[in-house]
């Protein structure tokens, strides 16, 4: 009667490990992409539905929102959900300008909710805009947006595929590990920069893992995985268009150079960055340099 | 004496909420885009539910507001029998399909949905056949082919 657990699950979230009854399974990948392109925004909406936002202003806002979840230890995937929501929203109502952080905070409200054990409260959000939005207000608009969603919150990100992908490659399992931390940075990032809110998930999550094999230099020297080889290998696994998976790749990797030259840094060419990126091996540097 | 351990249990989530989680640092307290128009928000807010308000009456011939029945493609029939059942007859009802106690309970007035092409012989007051009913109309195949349609005119809202 007295049974009293003490236990603390001290400070890590508890995950369970990738089930590999999904993982090896291939009609799970199937699925995922069979169904990624319904929960892509329906247009580019700079151009067909926002009067008053502009890209700088998306970028702004993402950033803040990454900030948020990386000082709040959110899991990785309600950032890339959250900007997720915030594209098929704007996408579908005119927003002015001073809504828009607002709108941020309500994705990040949702995506938390759906993917984290402890989710974050609407007060907490509320601090970070600076109290410029109250916390009833956040919660009348998570209404709002879940209506223009349809409720339809169980959207695929970039990061239901990475599994999926590492599984298939020819690397030693501490690699793996290393590959995974940036491709999730890689997709972070990608996630800031509305030029990839149109991609399919899946592309992200393909040239995001190609760049990080690339960038770890995993695909020289004496393994078996030349750039063209790895790149016609991830395209496979995906059924993405070579060519594609190579534009996407090289997008990647000058979204990460145009970033890393934002922030006063001793100038350095890509592969040098890139090497500074590997030995901190913490999967945070690429968005600490984002900021 | 036992009632400390069953206070700290309760405890207990509240607690572990608080390790996970860092306070807020200042720098990252900040207004991105000017101060924030609380009246335009709360009238944005207002109309906006109520466009989804009238949509979803559009949708479903049926006044939300006041729970009234609208002339249109399905047929609303108040169930009132429902009203003098016990709570362990309902729970009896319930059995068979769970969700439907609360469903039916949370509602003052019962109401009953038929499509009109549905079979006039199943017209019966039970929650179950709704459920049914319901079902039906909205299998998989029908969401998502209805989910496609709604894509092109999405962009111009």
């Amino acid at each position: 009667m007295e049974l009293l657990c003490c236990e603390r699950a001290a400070a890590a979230t508890r995950r369970a490990a990738p089930d590999p009854s999904l993982v090896r399974d291939e009609r799970v990948l199937r699925n995922l992409l069979a169904v990624e392109e319904r929960y892509l925004p329906s247009c580019s909406y700079f151009k067909c539905v926002q009067r008053d936002i502009q890209p700088f202003m998306r970028r702004m806002v993402a950033t803040w929102m990454l900030e948020v979840c990386e000082e709040q230890k959110c899991e990785e995937e309600v950032f890339p959900l959250a900007m997720n929501y915030l594209d098929r929203f704007l996408a579908v109502v005119p927003t002015p300008k001073c809504h828009l952080q607002l709108l941020g905070a309500v994705c990040i409200f949702l995506a938390s909710k759906l993917k984290e054990t402890i989710p974050l409260t609407a007060e907490k959000l509320c601090i970070y805009t600076d109290n410029s939005v109250r916390p009833q207000e956040l919660l009348d608009w998570e209404l709002v947006v879940l209506g223009k969603l349809k409720w339809n919150l169980a959207a695929i990100t970039p990061h239901d595929f990475i599994e999926h992908i590492l599984r298939k490659l020819p690397f030693p399992r501490d690699k793996v590990l290393l590959i995974q931390k940036h491709a999730q940075s890689f997709i972070a990032l990608c996630a800031t920069d509305f030029n990839f809110a149109m991609y399919p998930p899946s592309m992200i999550a393909t040239g995001s893992v190609g760049a990080a094999v690339c960038g770890l230099q995993l695909d020289e020297g004496e393994s078996l995985l030349s750039g063209d080889v790895l790149t016609e290998l991830l395209a496979k696994i995906t059924n993405t268009e070579v060519d594609c998976l190579k534009a996407c790749q090289e997008q990647i990797e000058s979204v990460l150079v145009s970033n890393l030259q934002e922030v006063p840094q001793p100038p350095g060419d890509a592969s040098k960055t890139m090497d500074e990126l590997d030995q901190s091996s913490t999967p945070t540097d690429v968005r600490d340099i984002n900021l | 004496m036992t009632r400390t351990p069953k206070r700290e249990l309760k405890e207990m989530p509240l607690s572990q909420g608080d390790i996970p989680r860092s306070s807020c640092s200042r720098k990252l307290c900040r207004n991105l885009f000017g101060p924030v128009d609380h009246e335009q928000l709360q009238n944005d807010f207002q109309s906006m539910m109520k466009a989804e308000l009238k949509e979803a009456q559009r949708k479903w011939n049926f006044d939300f507001e006041t729970e009234t029945p609208l002339e249109g493609d399905y047929k609303w029939e108040k169930v009132s029998h429902f009203k003098v059942l016990s709570p362990q007859e309902l729970l009896s009802h319930s059995k068979e399909n769970s969700c439907v106690g609360d469903k039916t309970l949370s509602s003052p007035v019962l109401l009953q949905i038929h499509a009109k092409t549905d079979n006039p012989g199943q017209g019966s007051f039970e929650a179950e056949s709704s459920r049914h009913l319901k079902r039906k109309q909205t299998s998989i195949k029908d969401f998502y082919s209805s989910k496609r349609r709604t894509i092109p005119y999405k962009s111009n809202p």
